[in-house]
Parts: C-alpha cells; sequence; structure tokens
C-alpha cells in the first residue's frame, strides 16, 4: 500500500509544480486531471486495503467530476482566455520554482514528524506548499482559479490520507462542494474577463482595504 | 422532528429560492411572503415545542438568524426593485439575486443548527459560494473585483479549514461522525498529540478568514461595500459569527484534549488584532458601507476575544452575536437606502446632510450608530461590557482587556467623529440648505421596524426570550465546568 500512496503524492506534487509553472490554461487542466488521477489512486486504496467498499463511489466521483466534468466546464467557460500565453511572477518563474523546491523539502521534513507514512504525507504537505507558492506568485485569473481547484485537490488527498476514518458520504459532499467551487469561480473568473478585457487581477481599484 | 427539521429548514430554503426562478417577476412579492412565512413557522414552533434545536446554543443562533433573514427578505423587495429600475436589472438578474439569496439564507441556517463538523464545513462553503455570486450580481468592476477577491481569499481559508478540522479532531481521537446517519468510525492511529494543535491552528485560520478576523480580513471592507445591501447585513451579521460559531464548538471539543490556554490565547490576539485594525482603518473612511464593514472586523473580533476569555465574557460574546447582528443589519440597510436616494453613499460624492434631507434615513442612521458604537442603553453596551468584565476578572487576561478596552474607545470615536459628515452638512450660518428628498415608505418601513428592535428589544430580547436565553447561559457555563 505504502509504494502506491507514494506514487499517488509523487503524482500530487509533480502536478502541483507543473501547475505553478505551465504557461497555458490548456496544460492546468491536464494538469488538474493527473491531480486527480492521484486522488482517485489514494481513494481506492482506502477501498481495497481499507476494506471499505463504499469509498468506490468516491472513487468514482472523483473520476466523474475532476476528469471529465470539472475540466470540460473550465475549458468551455474559459475560451476567450485560450489566447493567454505565458508565466508572469513578482520575482521571476525561477526564484519562484526554487522557493517552492525549497518549501518542498520542508514540506517532506515536516511529513516526518509523527505522521505515519512521512515521505507520502510530507509530499503531500509540500505539495499543498506549492500550491500556496504558485496562488501568491501568479496573478492571472485563470492561474489563480486553477491553483484554488488544485489546492482542493490537494487538501482532500490530505483529508484522505491523514483523516482516514471520514466516511464515504462526508467524502462525497466534500467532492460536491469541489464541484460548486470550480463552477463560482469559473462565473467570476468570467466576470473578470468581461469588465476587464483581460487576465491581470493586479490592478484592482477595489484593493485598498 | 427535531433530526427532520435539521433538514427541512435549509432544504426548504433552498426549494424557496428555486420557486422564485419559475414565477413571473411580478410574483416574486408572493414568495419572498411564503419564505419569510416559513422562517415563521419555525420560530413559532420552537415555544411551543414542536421542535428543539440540537441545543440551546444552536437553537440560539438560529433564532437570530430567522429573525434577520425575515428582515433581509422583507427589505430585499423594495431595494432589489429600485436597484433594478436604475441599473436595467433583466428579469433574469433580479430572479438570479432572489434565488441566491435565499440559497444563502438556506445555508445559514444549517450553519446554525447542523453539529456536525464536515456539514458545518459545507455549510460555510455553500455560505460563502452564495454570497460570491450575490457580491458579483451588481455587475460592476468594482463588485466583480470584490467577487474576484473574496473568492480566493476564503476558499484558500476553507481549505485550510477543512484539513485543520479533520486533523485536529482525527487527532485527539474524536469520531468525525458524531451524530448522523453514519455510525462512529474507527480513528486514525499513531498520530501525534502536537498534529491536533496543528490543526487546531489551522482550522483557526480557515475559519478565522470566512469570519475576517484580522491579519486575514483583507476581503471584507471590499465584499461587503460591494455586495448589495440585504447581503452585506447578513454576510456581517451572520456569517461571520458563525464562522465563529465553528470554532468555538471546535474549540470546545478540543479543549479536553489540548492545554485550553493554547486555544484561548489564539483567540484573544486575533481579537486584539481585529480591534487594532479596525481602530487605525475606521478614522480614514468616507463609504458607509466600508466603514460598517471595518466595524464588522471590530465586532467579530470582541467575539473573539469574549470566546477567548471565557467565563462571564463568553456569555458576553453570544449575546454580542445577536446585538452586534441586529445593530450591523440595520446600518447595512441604511446605508443601502442611502445609496439609492443619494446615488453614493460617499460622503464626498453628495451623501451629507441626509438627517435634514431625508429624515427618517438620517435618524435610523443616527439610532443604529449610537447603538454600534456601544453607547448605553443600547444592547452592544451590555455585552460589550460583559466580555471586558469577564478579561478583567482573570489576572492573566487583565492586560489584553484593557488594550481592549483602549482601543473599543478609540473606535468610538473614531466613528463619533465620521459619522456627523454623513448626518449634517458642513457650512456658514444662513446658507440654504439642499432639497430635501422623498423617502418611499417600502425602504423605510422595514428598517424602522428593525429600528424599534434595536431600541427596546435589544436589550429586552433576552428577556422576551427568557427560557432560552437561561438555558445558553446554562450550556456555557457547565461547558466550562461551572466557571
Amino acid at each position: 500500500m505504502s509504494t502506491w500512496l507514494l506514487l499517488s503524492a509523487t503524482v500530487l506534487w509533480v502536478g502541483a509544480v507543473a501547475m505553478m509553472i505551465v504557461k497555458t490554461p490548456h496544460t492546468m487542466a491536464v494538469m488538474y486531471r493527473m491531480q486527480a488521477v492521484a486522488e482517485a489512486g489514494v481513494a481506492s486504496l482506502l477501498a481495497i486495503f481499507g476494506h471499505r467498499p463504499a469509498y468506490w463511489s468516491v472513487v468514482a466521483l472523483i473520476i466523474v467530476l475532476k476528469i471529465f466534468v470539472i475540466p470540460g466546464v473550465m475549458n468551455r467557460g474559459l475560451k476567450p482566455m485560450r489566447q493567454a500565453y505565458g508565466t508572469h511572477g513578482p520575482f521571476g518563474m525561477s526564484a519562484l520554482l526554487l522557493l517552492a523546491l525549497l518549501l518542498s523539502a520542508g514540506g517532506i521534513v515536516v511529513g516526518h514528524l509523527g505522521l505515519p507514512y512521512p515521505l507520502p504525507m510530507g509530499l503531500v504537505v509540500a505539495a499543498m506548499l506549492v500550491t500556496f507558492v504558485h496562488l501568491s506568485g501568479r496573478y492571472e485569473v485563470w492561474s489563480l482559479l486553477w491553483g484554488i481547484l488544485s489546492l482542493e485537490t490537494v487538501m482532500d488527498v490530505g483529508v484522505l490520507t491523514w483523516g482516514t476514518s471520514i466516511p464515504a458520504i462526508g467524502e462525497v459532499g466534500i467532492d460536491m462542494t469541489g464541484l460548486a467551487l470550480a463552477l463560482v469561480l469559473g462565473y467570476v473568473a468570467a466576470e473578470v474577463w468581461r469588465v476587464k478585457h483581460g487576465l491581470d487581477v493586479r490592478d484592482r481599484e477595489e484593493l485598498i482595504g | 422532528m427535531t433530526t427532520d427539521a435539521l433538514w427541512i429548514i435549509p432544504l426548504g430554503l433552498a426549494a424557496t429560492g428555486l420557486g422564485y426562478g419559475i414565477v413571473p417577476v411580478n410574483r416574486l412579492g408572493w414568495v419572498s411572503g411564503i419564505a419569510g412565512a416559513f422562517l415563521l413557522f419555525w420560530l413559532v414552533a420552537l415555544p411551543l415545542r414542536l421542535w428543539q434545536g440540537t441545543g440551546p446554543l444552536t437553537t440560539w443562533f438560529f433564532v437570530i438568524v430567522a429573525i434577520l433573514s425575515i428582515f433581509g427578505i422583507w427589505y430585499s423587495g423594495p431595494y432589489i426593485t429600485r436597484e433594478a429600475r436604475e441599473h436595467h436589472w433583466s428579469e433574469r438578474r433580479v430572479k438570479g439575486y432572489y434565488v441566491f439569496f435565499m440559497l444563502f439564507i438556506g445555508s445559514l441556517s444549517a450553519l446554525a443548527i447542523w453539529t456536525n463538523f464536515i456539514f458545518l464545513w459545507m455549510a460555510i462553503e455553500a455560505a460563502t459560494l452564495t454570497s460570491t455570486v450575490l457580491t458579483a450580481h451588481p455587475a460592476s468592476r468594482g463588485a466583480v473585483e470584490a467577487a474576484w477577491q473574496y473568492i480566493v481569499v476564503t476558499e484558500l481559508g476553507g481549505l485550510v479549514a477543512l484539513l485543520g478540522t479533520l486533523l485536529s479532531l482525527t487527532a485527539v481521537g474524536i469520531p468525525l461522525f458524531a451524530w448522523s446517519f453514519v455510525p462512529a468510525h474507527q480513528t486514525l492511529s499513531g498520530v501525534h498529540q502536537h498534529w491536533a494543535l496543528i490543526g487546531a491552528y489551522m482550522a483557526l485560520v480557515g475559519y478565522g478568514t470566512k469570519a475576517g478576523l484580522a491579519p486575514f480580513h483583507t476581503w471584507l471592507p471590499d465584499a461587503h461595500s460591494e455586495a448589495p445591501a440585504p447581503v452585506s447585513a447578513l454576510l456581517s451579521g451572520l456569517k461571520l459569527a458563525g464562522a465563529m460559531f465553528i470554532v468555538y464548538r471546535l474549540f470546545h471539543v478540543l479543549a479536553l484534549s489540548l492545554p485550553p490556554a493554547y486555544l484561548k490565547d489564539a483567540l484573544i490576539v486575533l481579537g486584539l488584532l481585529s480591534l487594532v485594525i479596525a481602530a487605525g482603518s475606521l478614522a480614514v473612511q468616507r463609504d458607509l458601507k466600508r466603514l460598517w464593514a471595518y466595524s464588522s472586523i471590530e465586532h467579530i473580533g470582541l467575539i473573539s476575544l469574549g470566546m477567548g476569555f471565557g467565563g462571564i465574557a463568553l456569555v458576553g460574546a453570544f449575546l454580542h452575536i445577536w446585538t452586534h447582528a441586529a445593530s450591523k443589519t440595520l446600518l447595512f440597510h441604511n446605508a443601502g437606502t442611502v445609496r439609492i436616494l443619494y446615488h453614493s453613499s460617499h460622503s464626498d460624492h453628495g451623501a451629507r446632510g441626509i438627517l435634514h434631507r431625508t429624515p427618517w434615513t438620517g435618524a435610523l442612521l443616527a439610532l443604529g450608530s449610537a447603538a454600534i458604537v456601544g453607547l448605553p442603553p443600547f444592547a452592544p453596551f451590555w455585552s460589550e461590557w460583559l466580555i471586558l468584565a469577564g478579561g478583567l476578572r482573570q489576572v492573566g487576561d487583565r492586560p489584553a482587556a484593557i488594550a481592549a478596552g483602549a482601543l473599543i474607545v478609540l473606535i468610538f470615536i473614531a466613528i463619533a467623529r465620521r459619522v456627523p459628515g454623513w448626518l449634517f452638512t458642513p457650512g456658514q450660518v444662513g446658507t440654504s440648505l439642499p432639497n430635501t428628498i422623498q423617502e418611499p415608505l417600502g425602504l423605510i418601513l422595514p428598517n424602522a421596524v428593525l429600528g424599534v428592535f434595536v431600541l427596546g428589544g435589544g436589550i429586552g430580547f433576552p428577556l422576551l426570550v427568557h427560557p432560552l436565553w437561561h438555558h445558553v447561559v446554562l450550556q456555557l457555563v457547565s461547558q466550562q465546568g461551572g466557571g
């Protein structure tokens, strides 16, 4: 089980790092699907090795929502943003990448502070920290949108691995909330595009609070 | 009936919301009437013992949610009619507002009466997502930007809160589904105790972001000032307090396994920081809605302080949830009226001389302001007094209570300096005053009734619902071991 868990956590972390540096919204969707496969993998491990067959419904839901529905809706809703190409960060992408790798090392160390599966759980912490760097360092609407959805997947894997006592019905509720989050994010992102005709959210007029 | 009510109330409100989507636009008032009657039924059913909440605290919060939601639905009618006419909203946009407003109220009622932490997280997420759509609803650039900032910041908090809640509860061995149709399960073994504390702090940061506690408050002034007035009122009065209510319940459970001082100190630090941010920002606000938004940060800080101090301060914190919510609902509705009648709520853009030009609106602004700054005999005075007295009673908390008292005085001065800028028109004696503005009865009546609540019902409310308040105090005291 630990080998499969390690593989899933590694895929999740690689997806988080890749989402931080990719240049196009389309690639974001690909990376998001990859993370969803990792999440479904963790849920299926619980179903098989945890002897909790109800978790197969969670696996099915993750596949339907995160591999088909959410990327499909996002790709359609964000069609005008497909012209977007490029990566921008306040200190350059190499500095962001370096910071992400340093925090990843920190996350792996944290995993060894008494968690049951130190390396896989450390990688989940690392993926979480990398996504925080992503959300702090990127400022294009589409990048932030996919960053939050990625964080939702990472946190959900954290919930599955750290809080294994969670019943399948709770996990189904969390995934459905994730769908609602994606829909509202897509709606607001489309509205941002409509009123600003741009993707950069640094020049918000309202951000004076 | 109690178990059924846990589902019937939120789902019934959501179904009513969907009803707005299918009726013609000239029949929306009927659906509002049904929604108000639905909430009123569950309120009246409480003293008749047709149903009971899952405890006095949840019932207390539900009563507050139901009363202020009724006012929100009532005020939405005339407010949205005027707003739609002025900004040329389509029928679809008007209906969309009501659908999401009822879904928002449904999620707030769930936040009040549900007790399972995973479901509570879903309820506050639903409240966040529906209120994000409502914040963006005016479709102006400012509203859309505020909604974007709101969802990005609070969803980060929400996801951190989810993991923190799960981590802390799992680490201390609390079953995640203590009630519900799923029985308690095994807990994760081998997790060290310090993970419980890390999880508790993650949950505090996450739910603190939802509550607008400093330094996680950056979304709040923008979202509150851009959302339609009835939404701002429920956001400030109910959703922020709802997030703090989850923190209280979680910390109460965790305090059985963790040193309570660690949890209480964190609440006190964030509460004080919120007062500092509010004191520093209130003095320079020129937009009425932004003024009350920063005031919300202050009052959530006070509730956090009360929960941190414990004892009589905790009773004060739960009373303050009502006193703040009632006063702030009045003030946000009033600010909405100002924005409609003066086409701005900014004192530099024409919203001046309100007391002369629109006497009812001005009087209600003066009344609400006097209440929210904590002047006696308004109810916020008593709840703030209880919070400070609770802090002063304990030697260890005395410096924090004294600092909080000093900050409250600063905030009082800041609001007392700013509000006359809206109420009066500066100028030389003898110069002609601007013309008066016709105040529509539909906009004034809901606020006037709420004003009566704030004036007379404020302090009288615990007496009006004496049996319930008595049980609330008993539960709070018993939860602290008689302290």
